[in-house]
């Protein structure tokens, strides 16, 4: 029917109504026939009502047969209020704005401190960062690499102005007869090759970071895609192109450019500047590559195919802008590279990542600790461990229990990650049997292995860096006689 | 309002509602009868929320009486109403046990019901009132109430077979004596 009156009709019989509900239902009724009638009928039913035993019982029966979440008191509490919509809306704002609390809260945590020396850096850095702006509007990076650097998180950046501290690291042990040759070396590539540095560093960094579900055997050949697969399109087209706007905040712009072509004369690169300095020009280097087809068909090789394919180098037009080649350094027209090793012990944590740890750290089980080793060149690697009385057992890629006769070096390309489980060191309580680890890098395959075995003399010229559980290995005077031979304590 | 037009109001629907059950007549005589009660037994009434209820339940009772009477007398019951006091209810025992079988039926039928009509009926036969409801259902606009009721009252009123009472008048009052003659 539509008319308001027809609402009142059922107080009527149950005599429920409000005064002002019966005199507007009435006086309706008084005009309106069929409210009238109505009523008229309803007069019955209320009459049923009326009586307090028919009442009762219909109540009674009502009561009896309620379902146990009927409407009583407590529905005007906090059900009742619950499930208004307007109450169900603030209660999800409400959720909302706790989710996102907690998530800054969290965010603030992790990279708080990271955030405020970045800005420190940057303050520092703002007035030259705007005069080099001045200078070079047009330096505008290519959209990949400007897309890269806006990814690049903090952690790494600091782990990059890390590297840039100009303060000797103690745990840097430098070989006095090489510091001259060192400082030449480290000016030259200051001035040339910072920018590459950078970005090389960069990409290096994240792609440790993103080891976190790394198998523990050769799988490390997945670590290049992760890593290198973008380097040959991240590469700026030139190396003092717009690096300075690629990283804005994280990096100080102003000291790619002009800083550090102040800081070179007076500071001696780390080994880890070193050791990602050469990444532009000996990781397209044909050192390994002219022994591919060779390498390609030994077993311990195996693994690791297809982990830096061609199709990923970068194509050749690029080598114009990349660093110049060895042979080009040893015209003298070049930056000089460095031979170098970064090795780490990585350790898989309960949150299901990896994490690489110092090895003084490691206090409990060996034999869950993945030694991971990778050059900054391509070559062959051998990682052996000295079981005495002459005896070497060469380290595998893989697992104890899957351990196949492999050959004793593993071919490498530039940066390609491999990962030694030292569980097959280990013994039944997990601790190593064996005090060191022996690591040569050779740019051509060893015939004789023994002679550089427990010798020294490719020890010499050594820079090494300890760097948050990473320690990077740069032969100052690389040469291709001479391999790059590394100890590693596993006890310390 | 005034008494006064509140009754003028009041004859005209009482008559037409009690012709819509039977005839012209009978309607008339009926309002007649409604009047006199109110006139003789409840002059002090004016108030419209007294009066209007009052007068229902004045014309129900008449209704009844007229209604038991043709059942008594037949048909043609040439006896006036006037002569014959009103109908008490309650001492009826045939009218009780209607009573009885109704209250039956409407009960299997509010078990029939949705748990929201049950529930707003059992909160009326409290004696709630609609905002004091409105509030236990924790609704913002008392309309919703309403609206709810009206259906639940209709509802009931199609299971209980589209009328509370059957107090057939005249032509019904016919068929229904002449089959319980034969």
């Amino acid at each position: 029917m539509g008319r308001s009156w027809e609402h009142l009709l059922g107080g009527y019989a149950t005599d429920t109504l409000t005064d002002e509900e019966k005199r507007r239902l009435f006086e309706a009724a008084l005009h309106d026939q069929t409210l009238f009638n109505a009523l008229a009928d309803e007069e019955a039913l209320k009459a049923m009502l009326a009586d307090p035993e028919a009442r009762q019982r219909i109540l009674a029966s009502l009561e009896a047969t309620e379902h146990p979440g009927r409407v009583n008191e407590s529905r005007g509490g906090w059900l009742g209020w619950f499930r208004q919509p307007s109450s169900l809306a603030w209660a999800g704002s409400l959720a909302a704005l706790g989710l996102v609390l907690i998530f800054g809260w969290q965010m603030e945590k992790e990279w708080g401190s990271v955030v405020s020396r970045e800005r420190e850096a940057e303050r520092s850095s703002s007035k030259d960062e705007v005069a080099f702006r001045q200078q070079k509007p047009s330096d505008e990076s290519t959209p990949l690499v400007r897309k890269e650097a806006m990814q690049r998180t903090p952690a790494q950046t600091e782990g990059i102005e890390a590297g840039r501290q100009l303060t000797p690291d103690p745990a840097t042990r430098v070989d006095a007869n090489n510091v001259d040759r060192r400082k030449h070396i480290s000016a030259m590539a200051e001035k040339e090759s910072e920018a590459r540095e950078k970005g090389q560093a960069i990409r290096r960094q994240r792609a440790n970071e993103q080891v976190a579900q790394a198998p523990s055997s050769p799988s490390a050949s997945d670590q290049p895609k992760v890593g290198r697969a973008v380097q040959p399109l991240a590469v700026p087209a030139t190396p003092e192109v717009a690096m300075p706007d690629m990283v804005p905040h994280t990096t100080a712009p102003g000291r790619f450019a002009d800083q550090a072509a102040e800081e070179a004369p007076r500071s001696s690169p780390s080994a880890q500047e070193l050791f990602y300095a050469s990444s532009g020009s000996l990781a397209d280097e044909v050192i390994g590559e002219k022994k591919d087809t060779d390498s390609l068909d030994q077993g311990s090789a195996q693994p690791f195919r297809g982990a830096l394919s061609k199709a990923r180098k970068p194509p050749s037009k690029k080598k114009a802008f990349s660093f110049p080649l060895e042979g080009d350094v040893e015209k003298g027209g070049g930056v000089p590279t460095a031979r170098g090793l970064r090795y780490s012990f990585v350790q898989h944590t309960k949150a299901d990542k990896d994490e690489e740890v110092d090895s003084r750290q490691i206090t409990g089980n060996w034999s869950e600790i993945r030694l991971a080793v990778e050059s900054n060149v391509s070559g062959y690697l051998y990682v052996l461990a000295s079981l005495g009385n002459g005896k070497w057992q060469k380290l595998s890629t893989r697992d104890t229990a899957e351990r196949v006769k492999t050959e004793v070096w593993i071919n490498v390309k530039p940066f390609q990650r491999v990962e030694f489980p030292l569980g097959q060191l280990t013994n039944a309580i997990g601790k190593p049997v064996v005090s060191s680890l022996t690591v040569l890098l050779s740019p051509e395959r060893l015939n004789d292995l023994g002679q550089w075995l427990g010798s020294d003399v490719a020890k010499d010229g050594l820079l090494i860096e300890h760097t948050d559980g990473v320690v990077f290995v740069v032969q100052i005077e690389p040469g291709k006689e001479v391999p790059l031979l590394l100890d590693i304590s596993l006890k310390d | 309002m005034t008494r006064d037009q509140i009754m003028n109001h009041l004859r005209e629907r009482i008559v037409a509602f009690a012709t819509s059950r039977g005839s012209r007549e009978v309607a008339e005589d009926l309002a007649q009868d409604v009047f006199m009660v109110l006139h003789e037994k409840y002059s002090q009434v004016t108030e419209l929320t007294e009066l209007v209820p009052l007068s229902f339940q004045i014309l129900r009772f008449k209704m009844l009486d007229l209604h038991r009477k043709m059942l008594r007398r037949g048909e043609y019951d040439q006896e006036s109403i006037d002569e014959r006091p009103v109908a008490d209810c309650e001492g009826d025992p045939s009218i009780q046990v209607e009573q009885k079988e109704r209250v039956g039926q409407l009960i299997d039928a509010l078990h029939r019901l949705g748990e929201r009509c049950r529930e707003l009926f059992r909160l009326k036969l409290q004696g709630h009132t609609f905002p004091e409801i409105q509030q236990l259902f924790g609704e913002r606009s008392i309309n919703t109430i309403y609206t709810w009721d009206s259906r639940c009252r209709k509802q009931l009123l199609a299971l209980m077979g589209g009328r509370w009472e059957t107090i057939p008048l005249t032509g019904e009052a016919k068929k229904s004596t002449g089959k319980g003659v034969q």
